[in-house]
C-alpha cells in the first residue's frame, strides 16, 4: 500500500473522528489571494508581494511621527470611496483632522466616523462593521490610546478574536494606525505589519509639499519578510 | 375518494420506451459502468438482481452483470412526467404529482365516490395515451391507502383498499428513515397493524415524530388532501447567435449577461433560486442540457456566473452553438436569514446606515459624531474651513460641554 493512500486512509479516519472541519488540506482551505486593495504605490506594491494590502486582514501601521503614515492612510480612503465604496474611520486618538482629510481628498460627508469611549466599544464597532459587510476600509487611528485600563490585554485579546473571523469572510482591510511604541500591542493579529520613517521632506518652492518615507514590510503573512521600499508621499495642496 | 396512479420505475420505463434496445435488458441509470458514479435509477429487473439506489455502479455490475448502464436524463424525465401532469390539470384540477425514485405517482381527487373507478381507469387511458406507460392504480379514501392499493395493484390493474389493505403493510417495503425502520424491525414490529396495537404516546416517547406519524398512518389517519401544487416561477434567458458560434469566450461572455440580467430579476423581485438549468442549441440542431439543483438559494449575479460556467465546464459543446437558453426554476422569495459570524451580507448604503443607527443605539448617538464644515469659504488659502467661527463653535461647545461631549457637533 502506498504511503499516499495510507495517508489519505488516515485522513478519512481523523475526519470521521474529529469531524471534517478540523482536518482539511491545505490546498482546499486557502487559495492564491486574488483579493487586495493596492496601495498606490507601485514599489509598495511590489514589496507586499500580492500587489497591495490583503483584504480581509488586519494591516499594522507603525508610524514615527512626522512620517506621513496618516496621510497614507487618508489617500487609502479617498481612492476607496472614489471607487464607491464605504470607509469608516475609528477614532481613538481625538485627534481626527477634518481639515486635513478634506484636503486630502475624503468626502467627509460620506465617512463614517466613530468616536468610541472604551477599547471595548472600539473593537465591538469595528467588528459589527465588518461583519454586515459594510465597510471596505476601516481605519483604527492609535487604538493604544484606549489601553489605559488594566485589562486592556484582555478586552483587547476578546475583541480581537471576535474581529478575526467576521474579517474572514469580508473584503475589508482593518488600518491600525499605531506608533512605534506601542508595536507589541497587535503583533500577532496583523498579517501585515509595515513601519513608516521618513527620509527626508519634499520641498516645492521653498515650501513643504510632502514626504519621502521609508516603508519597511517587517511582517507579512502573504509574502516574503523583511521587505522594504521608498515612497513619496504628497501633502494635500493648500494645506500646510 | 382518492385515486393514486403509480408508475413504477419511471426513468428506466421512458428509456425503455424510447429506444427498442433497451427493452428486453434490466437497466441501471446513473452512468456507464465504468464511471465513479451512484445509481440514480433502475429497472424492475435490476431491483430484482439486488440493485438499489446509492450502490455504486462497479457494485451494481457485480450484482446485475447483464444490465445495460446509461446515464441519466432528469431533464427528459421531468419533461414528460410535466406533459402527463398538464394532461391530468386539463382533466381534472385537483391532482397532485410525488416523486418517490424509482416510482412516480399521481394523486387525483375524485368527488364521487360511484364513478370513482371509471374516472381512474379514464386517467390511465389518458397516461397510456400520452406517454405509452401504463400504471397501476389503487382507489382508497386517504392519500396512504390508495398509494398501498397501488403499490400492490399489478401494472394496469386497479386496485380498491380493503379494510387489511394497510394493517397487513410490511414495514420492511416502506420507504422510511433507515434509522427508524432498523428501530421497529430490531423491536420485532414488522407489519403495520402491529404498529397500529401499541399506545402512541409510547410510540412517540420511542420513536420521535416519524414514529408517531407513522402510527397515525397505521391506524388509517390520514388528513391530507389533495391539493395541486403551486406552480414555481420561473426565469428563462434566450439567445440566438446569428452564426454558429465557436469560441468558448463568446459563449462565456453570454452567460456572464445572462447571470447579470436574471441577477437583476431576481433583485428586483425579492426572490431566489435552488435550479440552474443550461440548454445549448448546437448547429447539427442536437441539444445539450445541463442543470444543477443547489443545496442553498443564490440570487447573486457572481454565484449565478459561476454556477452557469461550471455547467457549461462540465460538457463544451462539440460542434458550434447558435442558441443558449437559461432557465433559473424553483423561484421563489428570498428568505431572511440570520446573520452569522460565518455569513457575508449584501452590502449596499441602505444596511450601512441601518447598522450605523443600531450601533448608535447601543452606544449612543455621540459616538458617531459627524464632522461638519463650518464655511466653506475663507480668505485664507490654506483652510477652506472658517477658521474664527470653528474657534466660537469651540469655545461654545466648551462652555457648555458635559465630561461626555466632543468637539464634533
Amino acid at each position: 500500500m502506498s504511503s499516499n493512500t495510507q495517508f489519505l486512509r488516515l485522513a478519512d479516519r481523523l475526519r470521521q473522528e474529529y469531524a471534517t472541519r478540523f482536518f482539511r488540506r491545505l490546498r482546499d482551505v486557502t487559495k492564491p489571494h486574488e483579493r487586495k486593495l493596492s496601495t498606490g504605490y507601485t514599489e509598495l506594491d511590489a514589496a507586499l508581494q500580492i500587489g497591495g494590502l490583503p483584504r480581509g486582514s488586519i494591516v499594522e501601521l507603525c508610524r514615527a511621527g512626522t512620517s506621513g503614515t496618516l496621510t497614507f492612510a487618508l489617500h487609502l480612503m479617498a481612492e476607496a470611496q472614489a471607487r464607491g465604496e464605504i470607509v469608516a474611520y475609528i477614532d481613538c486618538a481625538n485627534s481626527f483632522d477634518s481639515d486635513f482629510a478634506f484636503h486630502a481628498g475624503l468626502d467627509i460627508q460620506q465617512t463614517t466616523f466613530v468616536k468610541p469611549q472604551t477599547l471595548s466599544a472600539a473593537l465591538s464597532i469595528a467588528a459589527t462593521l465588518v461583519l454586515h459587510g459594510s465597510v471596505s476600509l476601516l481605519v483604527i487611528d492609535d487604538i493604544a490610546c484606549l489601553c489605559d485600563t488594566g485589562e486592556w490585554a484582555h478586552v483587547l485579546g476578546m475583541g480581537m478574536r471576535r474581529l478575526h473571523p467576521a474579517l474572514h469572510k469580508s473584503r475589508a482591510v482593518v488600518l491600525l494606525l499605531t506608533d512605534e511604541d506601542g508595536t507589541g500591542i497587535v503583533q500577532h493579529d496583523a498579517a501585515v505589519r509595515l513601519t513608516f520613517v521618513r527620509q527626508r521632506w519634499l520641498r516645492r518652492r521653498g515650501d513643504i509639499a510632502g514626504v519621502q518615507t521609508r516603508v519597511t514590510v517587517t511582517r507579512n503573512k502573504f509574502g516574503q519578510a523583511p521587505a522594504g521600499a521608498t515612497i513619496k508621499i504628497q501633502f494635500p495642496d493648500d494645506h500646510l | 375518494m382518492i385515486a393514486c396512479l403509480r408508475f413504477p420505475y419511471f426513468p428506466t420505463s421512458i428509456e425503455q420506451r424510447d429506444r427498442t434496445d433497451l427493452r428486453r435488458l434490466p437497466l441501471v441509470l446513473g452512468g456507464h459502468s465504468w464511471q465513479r458514479e451512484r445509481v440514480w435509477s433502475f429497472s424492475a429487473d435490476a431491483a430484482h438482481s439486488g440493485v438499489r439506489l446509492g450502490l455504486s455502479l462497479r457494485q451494481a455490475r457485480m450484482v446485475c452483470p447483464d444490465a445495460a448502464f446509461q446515464p441519466p436524463q432528469p431533464t427528459h424525465y421531468n419533461g414528460v412526467a410535466g406533459e402527463l401532469f398538464a394532461r391530468f390539470l386539463d382533466w381534472s384540477d385537483r391532482v397532485e404529482p410525488r416523486l418517490t425514485q424509482p416510482a412516480i405517482v399521481f394523486y387525483a381527487d375524485l368527488d364521487i365516490d360511484k364513478a370513482a373507478p371509471r374516472m381512474a381507469a379514464e386517467m390511465g387511458s389518458i397516461a397510456r395515451e400520452q406517454v405509452q406507460l401504463t400504471p397501476s392504480i389503487g382507489l382508497a379514501e386517504t392519500k396512504f391507502a390508495a398509494y398501498l392499493a397501488a403499490r400492490e395493484a399489478n401494472i394496469g390493474r386497479m386496485r380498491d383498499a380493503v379494510a387489511d389493505t394497510i394493517p397487513q403493510t410490511r414495514i420492511q417495503t416502506l420507504t422510511l428513515d433507515a434509522k427508524l425502520k432498523g428501530h421497529l424491525l430490531l423491536l420485532g414490529i414488522e407489519t403495520l397493524g402491529q404498529l397500529a396495537q401499541l399506545p402512541r404516546a409510547e410510540v412517540g416517547e420511542q420513536f420521535g415524530k416519524k414514529g408517531t406519524r407513522l402510527h397515525q398512518l397505521a391506524c388509517g389517519e390520514d388528513p391530507r388532501s389533495v391539493r395541486q401544487p403551486e406552480q414555481a416561477r420561473q426565469i428563462a434567458w434566450h439567445w440566438q447567435y446569428e452564426d454558429a458560434v465557436r469560441d468558448g469566450a463568446v459563449v462565456r461572455r453570454s452567460l456572464r449577461r445572462a447571470a447579470h440580467e436574471m441577477a437583476t430579476e431576481l433583485r428586483q423581485t425579492h426572490s431566489s433560486t435552488r435550479r440552474l438549468s443550461l440548454t445549448l442549441v448546437l448547429e447539427d440542431d442536437s441539444r445539450q442540457a445541463q442543470q444543477v439543483a443547489l443545496s442553498h438559494p443564490v440570487h447573486d449575479q457572481r454565484r449565478i456566473e459561476h454556477h452557469l460556467l461550471t455547467l457549461l465546464n462540465k460538457q463544451p459543446p462539440a460542434w458550434g452553438v447558435v442558441e443558449i437558453d437559461v432557465s433559473l426554476e424553483a423561484v421563489a422569495p428570498l428568505m431572511p436569514r440570520q446573520l452569522s459570524l460565518f455569513e457575508r451580507a449584501a452590502v449596499s448604503a441602505e444596511n450601512h446606515h441601518q447598522t450605523i443607527a443600531e450601533l448608535a443605539t447601543r452606544y449612543g448617538a455621540h459616538t458617531f459624531a459627524q464632522p461638519k464644515p463650518l464655511a466653506l469659504q475663507n480668505h485664507l488659502l490654506e483652510r477652506r474651513w472658517s477658521v474664527e467661527e470653528k474657534r466660537e463653535a469651540l469655545h461654545a461647545t466648551a462652555a457648555t460641554a458635559t465630561p461626555s461631549t466632543h468637539v464634533f457637533s
